[in-house]
C-alpha cells in the first residue's frame, strides 16, 4: 500500500467521529447554543455503542443506543443553558466531567469485552479505484454517512423552513416568535440534535475506529469540534476542510516518526492542536461575518 | 411551578447518578473495628518490627485493574498473596499522583492495613511522608526511588533480559523482518525496552528493523489505532506496545492478522492467536519478602534484580509461537540467568554509529538505567 494511501486513510478514520460532533454543534451554534458538552455526548456514545454492538452484535443498534445517549448529555445541555440559562460554557464543562464519570462506571465491564467482529464495509467496485479506491469506499457505513452529512446539513439550514429558522433564532429570536414560532422549542431541537450526532460519532470511535472502548478515550476530541466550528465559520459544508485537516495532522504525527522526518516528536505531536490555532488565528481576522448574532453577546 | 419541579427533579436524577457511581471499589468490605490496636498504634513501635503480623495489605493503583496491563499485573500480586499468605489485599484504584494520594494511605492504613503498595512513581514522595508518620507499617515501593530506609523498602524489577527475549520472540515469527515498537514516552524504562528489544531482535537476524513510535501518552486510543495501522501498513508484522493499556492494539492487530505483544500483564485470554508474550512481574520472588514481614521480620531491603530473583519474566506465549521457538528461548534465558551473554554487552553502537559500550563491556544497572539513545537498527527519534 502506498504512503499517501496510508495517511488518506487515517485521516478520514481520525476525521470521521469529528465531522459528526462538528455538524451538530455547528446546527446548535447557529440556534445560539454553544455545546461543549459535544466532547461528554460522544463519551456516552463511545460507551453506549460499544456496550451494544459487543452484546447485540448489530451496528444499528449500538448507533441508535449512542445516539440516545448522546441526545440525553445534549439535553441536559439544552435544559441548562436554554431554560435554566446558565452560562454554556461552564454548563459544557460539568457536563464532560459528569460523562467521564458515568462512561468509567459503566463502562468497566466493557474494557475487557472483544467486539468480535469488524463492521467495515468495502463498496464493491468503487473500492477498486487506484489510490482514492481504498481511501474512500473501503470504510464503513458511519463514515460513508459522514461524506453526505455536511452537505445534507448545509441543504437543511440553508434550504428548508426549519433549517431557515434554526439559524434565525440564533439571530433574532425575538423575530423568529413574533412570527409565531417558539424560539426555545427550536433551540432544544438543535442541542438535542447536536448531542445525538456526536454520540453517533462517538460510536464510530470505538466501534469502527478503535474496536474497544478505553476510559475517556474521546481524549478532547469534541472541544476540538466544537472549536472548528468557528474555523468552518458557521457554514457546514466547510466540516470537511475542519475535520479531515484535524485527521491529517493526526496521521501525520505518527507518519513523521516512521518515516524520519527531522521534526521533532514533541512538535508532531501537537500538530493537530497547532494546525487548529493556527487555522483559528487566520480566521479570526476576517471580523466573523458569519457568526450568530446570539453568540457575539456571548462571546 | 412547572420548571421549579423539573429542576428539583433533574437534581434528583443527577443525585441518583452520583450514587450509583459510589460503588465499593474495595476489593474487601472495611472490618477494620474488628482489629482494634492494629491501625496505627504507638505502642507496636519498638518492640515489633513494621508489618508484624499483618492481616491487611493495601496496593495503591494509578488505573483501573482491567487496563489488561501494568495495573492488571498488581491484581495478580493480589491473588496470589491472598491465596499464599492468606493475607487480606484492598486495592484502591484511580488513586491521583498528588498529595490526595497520602489521604489514600492513612485511610488505608486505618482500615488495618500495615503493608502497603504504592505502584506508581508519582506517590514515591507522599509514601515517604506517610512512612515517617506510620514507623509501624510496611512500605514496599515498586519503582526505584532514594527514599529507601526504616520501613520503606524497593524491590524493582529489571526489564531489559525479558525485553530482549520477546526481541528473539518477534525475530524468529517475523516474515517481512519490519517489526513495529509502540512507545510512550521517551523515558529511560521505555528507551531501555526499545534497546534491549532491537539487540534480542538483532540477535537472530542481524538487519532486522525495529520501527519505533511515540504517542505522547499512555493510553491514547486514537493515537494508538492510527499508530498500529500505519506500521501495520509500512510493512510490520510484528507489533509490540510500551503503553499502560493495549486492548486497542491487540484489537486492530487481531482484525489485521498481524501479532503482537503485551506489556506489563499476562494478557493471554485476550487474543491467544494473536498475543505472543509480554514482560511481566514475577511476583513470587516478592512474596518471600513479603512471608518473612508477616512473620515479623522485616528487613529493609533495595534491590533491583532480574529472573534471576524471579522479580520478572515472561508471560504466556500464544498459540501461535512454535515449541522449537520455545525451547530456543528457553536456552537463551538460561544464558541470561547464568550470565554467560548480557543484553547490552559491547560493541554496541548508537543510531548515528557512536560507541555506547565499548567491545566486551557489560554495563552495570546503574548505566543500564541513564541510556539515552536508541541502538543501531532502530529506526525512530527521541526528539
Amino acid at each position: 500500500m502506498s504512503e499517501l494511501t496510508t495517511i488518506l486513510i487515517c485521516m478520514i478514520s481520525a476525521g470521521t467521529p469529528i465531522i459528526y460532533a462538528l455538524t451538530g454543534d455547528l446546527i446548535g451554534q447557529r440556534a445560539g447554543i454553544i455545546s461543549l458538552s459535544v466532547e461528554g455526548s460522544m463519551l456516552c456514545g463511545a460507551c453506549v455503542g460499544f456496550m451494544l454492538a459487543s452484546s447485540t452484535g448489530s451496528l444499528l443498534l449500538a448507533v441508535l443506543g449512542a445516539a440516545a445517549a448522546g441526545g440525553a448529555i445534549g439535553s441536559m445541555q439544552a435544559f441548562l443553558s436554554i431554560s435554566r440559562k446558565s452560562n454554556m460554557m461552564t454548563t459544557g464543562f460539568i457536563l464532560i466531567f459528569f460523562a467521564q464519570g458515568l462512561t468509567t462506571f459503566f463502562g468497566r465491564g466493557q474494557l475487557g469485552t472483544s467486539l468480535g467482529k469488524s463492521f467495515s464495509l468495502a463498496i464493491p467496485g468503487l473500492s477498486k479505484l487506484p489510490i482514492l479506491g481504498p481511501v474512500l469506499f473501503s470504510q464503513d457505513i458511519l463514515t460513508y454517512f459522514s461524506y453526505l452529512l455536511p452537505v445534507a446539513a448545509w441543504w437543511a439550514l440553508t434550504r428548508t423552513r426549519l433549517g431557515l429558522l434554526i439559524c434565525s433564532v440564533g439571530e433574532r429570536p425575538e423575530v423568529t416568535e413574533a412570527y409565531g414560532y417558539h424560539p426555545k422549542r427550536l433551540q432544544y431541537g438543535a442541542v438535542i440534535l447536536a448531542g445525538v450526532l456526536a454520540g453517533i460519532g462517538g460510536a464510530h470511535m470505538s466501534v469502527i475506529y478503535a474496536m474497544s472502548w478505553a476510559n475517556n478515550m474521546i481524549n478532547g476530541r469534541g472541544i476540538i469540534a466544537s472549536s472548528l466550528v468557528i474555523l468552518c465559520s458557521w457554514k457546514p459544508q466547510r466540516a470537511y476542510m475542519a475535520a479531515y485537516l484535524f485527521g491529517l495532522a493526526q496521521a501525520l504525527q505518527i507518519f513523521f516518526q516512521i518515516h524520519e522526518v527531522p521534526v521533532s516528536m514533541y512538535v508532531t505531536l501537537m500538530m493537530p492542536y497547532l494546525f487548529t490555532l493556527i487555522a483559528l488565528a487566520v480566521i479570526s481576522t476576517s471580523k466573523k461575518p458569519s457568526m450568530p448574532e446570539k453568540l457575539k453577546i456571548v462571546t | 411551578m412547572k420548571k421549579r419541579l423539573l429542576s428539583l427533579f433533574l437534581a434528583a436524577v443527577l443525585l441518583l447518578a452520583l450514587a450509583a457511581c459510589n460503588g465499593d471499589t474495595n476489593k474487601t468490605p472495611d472490618n477494620s473495628s474488628d482489629q482494634p490496636g492494629n491501625s496505627g498504634s504507638q505502642d507496636t513501635q519498638g518492640s515489633a518490627k513494621p508489618g508484624a503480623g499483618a492481616k491487611k495489605m493495601g496496593i495503591i493503583l494509578g488505573g483501573t485493574k482491567d487496563d489488561y496491563g501494568f495495573n492488571l499485573n498488581f491484581v495478580q500480586l493480589a491473588e496470589q498473596a491472598e491465596a499464599e499468605l492468606g493475607i487480606e489485599v484492598v486495592l484502591k484504584e484511580n488513586v491521583p499522583m498528588t498529595s490526595d494520594c497520602e489521604g489514600v494511605m492513612e485511610e488505608l492504613i486505618a482500615q488495618g492495613c500495615t503493608i502497603l503498595f504504592p505502584s506508581q512513581f508519582g506517590y514515591m514522595e507522599y509514601s515517604k511522608n506517610v512512612a515517617d508518620r506510620h514507623p509501624e507499617v510496611a512500605f514496599f515501593s515498586f519503582p526505584i526511588t532514594d527514599y529507601v530506609g526504616d520501613n520503606f523498602s524497593v524491590i524493582h524489577g529489571e526489564v531489559q533480559d525479558v525485553w530482549y527475549l520477546n526481541g528473539v520472540l518477534a525475530a524468529e515469527c517475523s516474515t517481512t523482518d519490519k517489526i513495529g515498537f509502540i512507545g510512550s514516552l521517551p523515558i529511560p524504562d521505555v528507551i531501555v525496552a526499545i534497546d534491549a528489544f532491537a539487540l534480542g531482535a538483532q540477535s537472530v537476524k542481524p538487519d532486522i528493523k525495529v520501527t519505533a513510535v511515540f504517542t505522547g501518552s499512555w493510553s491514547d486510543v486514537g493515537l494508538q489505532t492510527t499508530s498500529v495501522n500505519q506500521l501495520i501498513d509500512s510493512g510490520c508484522d510484528i507489533i509490540a506496545p510500551f503503553q499502560d493499556s493495549i486492548k486497542t492494539i491487540m484489537e486492530i492487530c487481531r482484525s489485521r492478522g498481524v501479532r503482537c505483544f503485551g506489556c506489563n500483564a499476562d494478557a493471554y485470554e485476550l487474543a491467544p492467536d494473536t498475543w505472543l508474550s509480554a514482560c511481566i512481574t514475577d511476583w513470587s520472588g516478592y512474596l518471600p519478602y513479603l512471608k518473612q514481614t508477616i512473620d515479623g521480620n522485616y528487613e529493609t531491603v533495595n534491590i533491583s534484580g532480574g529472573m534471576e530473583l524471579n522479580l520478572i519474566t515472561q508471560a504466556t506465549y500464544g498459540d501461535s509461537v512454535p515449541t522449537e521457538t520455545i525451547k530456543k528461548l528457553d536456552a537463551v534465558r538460561e544464558q541470561l540467568i547464568n550470565k554467560e551473554i548480557a543484553v547490552f554487552e559491547g560493541p554496541i553502537y548508537a543510531q548515528d554509529g557512536s560507541v555506547m559500550f565499548e567491545e566486551g563491556y557489560r554495563p552495570t544497572i546503574e548505566e543500564i538505567n541513564v541510556i539515552d539513545s536508541l541502538v543501531q537498527g532502530v529506526d525512530g527519534s527521541l526528539n
